[in-house]
């Protein structure tokens, strides 16, 4: 299980996972499934998610052509499943009717291998969106069994396919997510192959925290980049060498002055999407200023941007993000300041320890909040 | 450089994306609609209310299905402009609590090309954040505010300004609060726009 604050890279590095494994001598069917790719994760059951993993193994499988035989016998069988577990009404031979969303879904099983793609994708999204008293419910055991029969199939006898799950942290409805990374353990643990998944960071946290822990083992945790402690009088003083690396890889390292790089770097708090952002918009920035670089104004002018979401903190968020940051404690009931926008960051050491700070987007309305808290003392 | 250009030229050339257009007083919001109108020339502007209200999910959820990638790998379209029209979302008061979190599943078709446009109360901003924070992420600084915005803009869009929005933008206006401006109010904003702009 992967887990980690909004825009810190979870994606990043299990797609830079995904792309090393496949690099690897070692023979091992790698299949990426994305759970907000095609359907709306918020509320997403478990059901939803298997049927989004199945949908993708298809999908990774399907134009395979070495035991094409065994390949159509079994699609037939998981189609015949399908037909009846989700009560599609035949129309005639090739013609199958599904009610998905309250509305009819024809698929047509003259074109089987793309008959089954439709049936596994609007499935998956039915389960995603659909009040749960619409819901298809458990997945068959027969079902899973034929999911386990085609992962044979695919990594014929060598070792069990790898599945990474992307975006199952965006399922935000906590008795939903509950239902995926708690309930249905045993459900992930009867498919034939190795799960990695990602969870919304404040359910590692909270209530969930230690019953995730006891089925999935202590969560891996991307943290946001290291970043200086304030704001660097020097260009480049103790910057992680990511932010120079990410500038370099979107050819602007001879258009930025280094003092702006240091200054986006800091006030993106070293999550590295809203650095991304930063340099899209300081490119902007440069531009309509009619300027060759990035000068230390256009980063201002960026950073000022990016504070106004801070401005309506309220006074209940405010005094949590105080209390929090000076006591180093009370993280379980901070979830809503680690997401946007980010009040608060944290990040693991080496020793497994959790280091809180401000998000420097968010000091200058803390050191507001103090002043006036003071001054009423 | 003016608040308002940043604003049209960072909506005009992303061609993706999300950003968000915050709002106070209804004939400023109604003037940045217009110019923004203007500013966009050739793409096709779809405007939808957004409240809890159904029949306004249902015209989003068509929205959505179109701008969705296909089942099927044979159907996926591999060009830049998949002729979407450029969408503005213009919330209600305090709508965000419902709509928030269906929104916030949604942030990959609404990122898709040519972009979306979310139109906010001040007042409403915080907690539309909080009930759909991996949207909000996605906008990240792309935050503008109306009433920052002068009334100053390039020749190519004072040449284009007109006091016109189409009727589902006039639709979705009403819905929020506020007094609408008359299109003779309009029309002499935009001839004062023309005058100081010489």
């Amino acid at each position: 299980m992967v887990t980690g604050q909004i825009g810190v890279g979870k994606s990043s590095e299990l797609w830079r996972f995904v792309g090393d494994q496949r690099k690897q001598v070692t023979r091992q069917w790698i299949i990426a499934c994305d759970l907000e790719k095609q359907e709306h994760p918020e509320r997403c059951s478990a059901t939803g998610v298997l049927l989004t993993i199945f949908r993708d193994c298809w999908a990774s499988g399907r134009n395979r052509q070495h035991g094409r035989q065994t390949l159509n016998a079994l699609r037939t069988k998981i189609l015949e499943r399908l037909i009846d577990w989700l009560k599609g009404n035949r129309v005639d031979d090739e013609k199958v009717l599904f009610k998905f969303g309250g509305m009819d879904f024809a698929v047509y099983l003259n074109q089987a291998d793309d008959a089954l793609s439709l049936i596994l994708g609007k499935a998956a999204q039915h389960e995603a969106v659909s009040k749960p008293s619409d819901r298809f419910g458990l997945i068959p055991d027969t079902l899973i069994n034929l999911l386990n029969e085609f992962l044979d199939w695919l990594s014929e006898g060598s070792r069990r396919p790898l599945i990474v799950i992307d975006h199952v942290d965006k399922i935000r409805d906590p008795e939903a997510a509950e239902d995926v990374l708690v309930k249905s353990v045993p459900q992930w643990n009867r498919i034939k192959a190795s799960i990695v998944m990602t969870a919304p960071y404040e359910h590692t946290l909270g209530e969930l925290r230690y019953s995730i822990e006891s089925k999935w083992g202590k969560p891996l945790m991307v943290s946001p980049v290291s970043i200086p402690d304030s704001l660097p009088s020097r260009a480049g003083d103790a910057l992680d060498p990511i932010f120079l690396e990410i500038t370099k890889n979107a050819g602007l390292d001879a258009l930025i002055l280094p003092k702006s790089l240091s200054y986006l770097a800091y006030y993106s708090g070293g999550v590295l999407r809203t650095y991304v952002q930063f340099l899209i918009d300081a490119c902007k920035e440069a531009h309509l200023s009619e300027k060759d670089k990035i000068d230390l104004s256009a980063a201002e002018s960026v950073v000022q941007s990016a504070q106004m979401a801070y401005k309506d903190f309220s006074i209940d968020d405010l005094e949590l993000l105080d209390r929090i940051a000076s006591t180093d404690a009370g993280l379980g009931e901070a979830s809503k300041l680690l997401r946007s926008p980010i009040g608060l960051l944290v990040r693991e050491t080496p020793e497994g320890e959790l280091q809180l700070r401000v998000h420097p987007l968010a000091e200058l309305a803390i050191a507001k909040y103090r002043l006036r808290t003071e001054k009423a003392w | 450089m003016f608040a308002s250009e940043k604003f049209f030229f960072s909506v005009a050339t992303d061609r993706a994306g999300v950003h968000v257009l915050l709002w106070e007083d209804k004939n400023e919001l109604v003037h940045a609609l217009l110019v923004l109108n203007a500013a966009m020339q050739t793409i096709e502007v779809q405007f939808i209310a957004v409240s809890g209200e159904e029949s306004d999910v249902n015209r989003l959820i068509q929205v959505i299905d179109a701008r969705r990638p296909s089942l099927l790998p044979s159907e996926i379209d591999d060009s830049e402009e998949g002729g979407n029209p450029f969408l503005i979302l213009l919330f209600q008061q305090a709508s965000s609590q419902t709509i928030g979190p269906w929104l916030n599943g949604w942030r990959n078709p609404l990122s898709e090309s040519p972009g979306t446009l979310l139109v906010i109360r001040s007042a409403d901003f915080e907690q539309f954040q909080r009930n759909a924070p991996d949207l909000s992420s996605y906008v990240g600084p792309k935050v503008f505010d109306s009433s920052s915005m002068i009334s100053h803009f390039s020749s190519e869009i004072l040449s284009s300004l007109s006091a016109a929005l189409a009727p589902s933008a006039m639709d979705a206006l009403q819905k929020l609060p506020g007094v609408m401006p008359t299109v003779d109010e309009l029309e002499q904003w935009i001839r004062y726009c023309r005058l100081s702009s010489e």
